[in-house]
């Protein structure tokens, strides 16, 4: 069996995630969720993305296409409590989702996806993915700020 | 005929290629592309409706008039947008019909899963398109269904043939490979076992799961120069 696989076989449940897209928000999650005692395995096509991660990182980095079945085969995602699939590509986070629910239908993995456009979520609306809209955030944290919460 | 409405995403002289044939068959067609240079290209084209913008957004889905379309096509080389643009299609627009280029073979099996009606794969369909010429000369003519999971070959009998003189149980083809019909002359045969091939016959074989060549090989043996 492969290494990543078999380790990651190892890893189980509540404590084990995988973080698809090593950009700022990969980074900053995969350091957050870890320094909080979670298994990270974090995958990116670019090796140099993994730079962003802080020298105290001491989880997983894997280097590879997550959108080939082959990369997504390597890992064993069934095993893992989340997915969250944060390149900067709205269509490539809807197809990694999507991918990753035909290869394990279910509930588990929890799969989350980041969405700038929040009009293509309709396309995975029944799959049971969590889609996650930075500009529909800020809206909210913006207007909460402004203590006009209620208002929106 | 009916004339459907069409609309391509992505793609720059494949789209204008296939823009052309939809076009001369009466289709009504939109081009969907991200690339100003594209579209001029493609606006060049007579009768040809041109969008310029990303297909892949429900606002420019509108704008091409997705609402109506009855098939749409997605052949930008990036596999995740044509698999949004079609399911946008699809789910949000109804589109009878999506079609989408898929570029690694893997993929296209659970395209289909997810909502694309014939994911095709380019890759695959050139190899297998090669396969056929080398073996052009053995097969008259062939239609397939299905990407290839259906293929009908016409093969002519000559007194070379081992299968000539045979009678048609006496003949092992592969599994998935049956003689539907015999043409000998002006007559049509619908083959039974103890029926014998003769040279000048012509094969009418059906093939489920890719076996013809093999079976032609079976049929007409495997020539010298190969």
């Amino acid at each position: 069996m492969d290494f990543f696989r078999r380790l990651t076989k190892v890893l189980k449940g509540e404590n084990y995630y995988v973080i698809i897209g090593c950009g700022r928000l990969g980074a900053t999650l995969a350091e957050q969720l870890e320094a909080a005692g979670k298994e990270i395995l974090i995958i990116d096509k670019n090796q140099s993305a993994f730079d962003k991660l802080p020298e105290s990182y001491g989880g997983m980095t894997l280097t590879g296409d997550a959108s080939e079945l082959s990369v997504l085969k390597r890992v064993a995602l069934d095993s893992a409590e989340g997915v969250i699939v944060v390149t900067n590509n709205d269509n490539m986070n809807a197809m990694i989702a999507q991918l990753v629910r035909e290869m394990y239908p279910g509930e588990r993995p929890r799969i989350i996806a980041r969405l700038y456009e929040p009009g293509r979520e309709v396309v995975y609306r029944e799959l049971g993915i969590t889609s996650i809209c930075p500009s529909e955030l800020s809206a909210r944290e913006i207007a909460s700020c402004l203590g006009e919460g209620d208002r929106w | 005929m009916v004339k459907d409405r069409i609309i391509i995403v992505g793609g720059r002289s494949k789209a204008r290629t296939l823009a052309i044939s939809l076009l001369a068959q009466g289709h009504s067609v939109t081009v969907v592309n991200s690339v100003a240079e594209d579209c001029r290209m493609l606006a060049a084209v007579d009768g040809l409706n041109v969008i310029h913008g990303d297909g892949t957004k429900p606002y420019i889905l509108d704008e091409a008039g997705a609402g109506s379309a009855d098939i749409i096509i997605a052949m930008s080389p990036r596999d995740e947008d044509n698999l949004i643009a079609c399911q946008l299609g699809k789910k949000l627009y109804g589109i009878g019909r999506t079609v989408a280029m898929v570029g690694s073979p893997d993929k296209v099996d659970i395209f289909r899963r997810l909502g694309v009606d014939h994911p095709i794969c380019a890759v695959r369909a050139v190899a297998k398109l090669i396969e056929q010429q080398a073996f052009l000369e053995e097969m008259k003519g062939m239609v397939s269904f299905e990407d290839g999971r259906v293929n009908i070959v016409e093969v002519e009998m000559d007194e070379g043939c081992p299968a000539v003189r045979k009678k048609l149980r006496d003949i092992v083809l592969p599994d998935g490979v049956i003689i539907g019909a015999l043409l000998r002359g002006s007559i049509t045969i619908i083959p039974r076992g103890e029926t014998r091939l003769l040279p000048g016959d012509r094969l009418i074989i059906l093939s489920a799961g890719g076996r013809e060549i093999e079976a032609v090989r079976i049929l007409r043996g495997v020539r010298a120069d190969e």
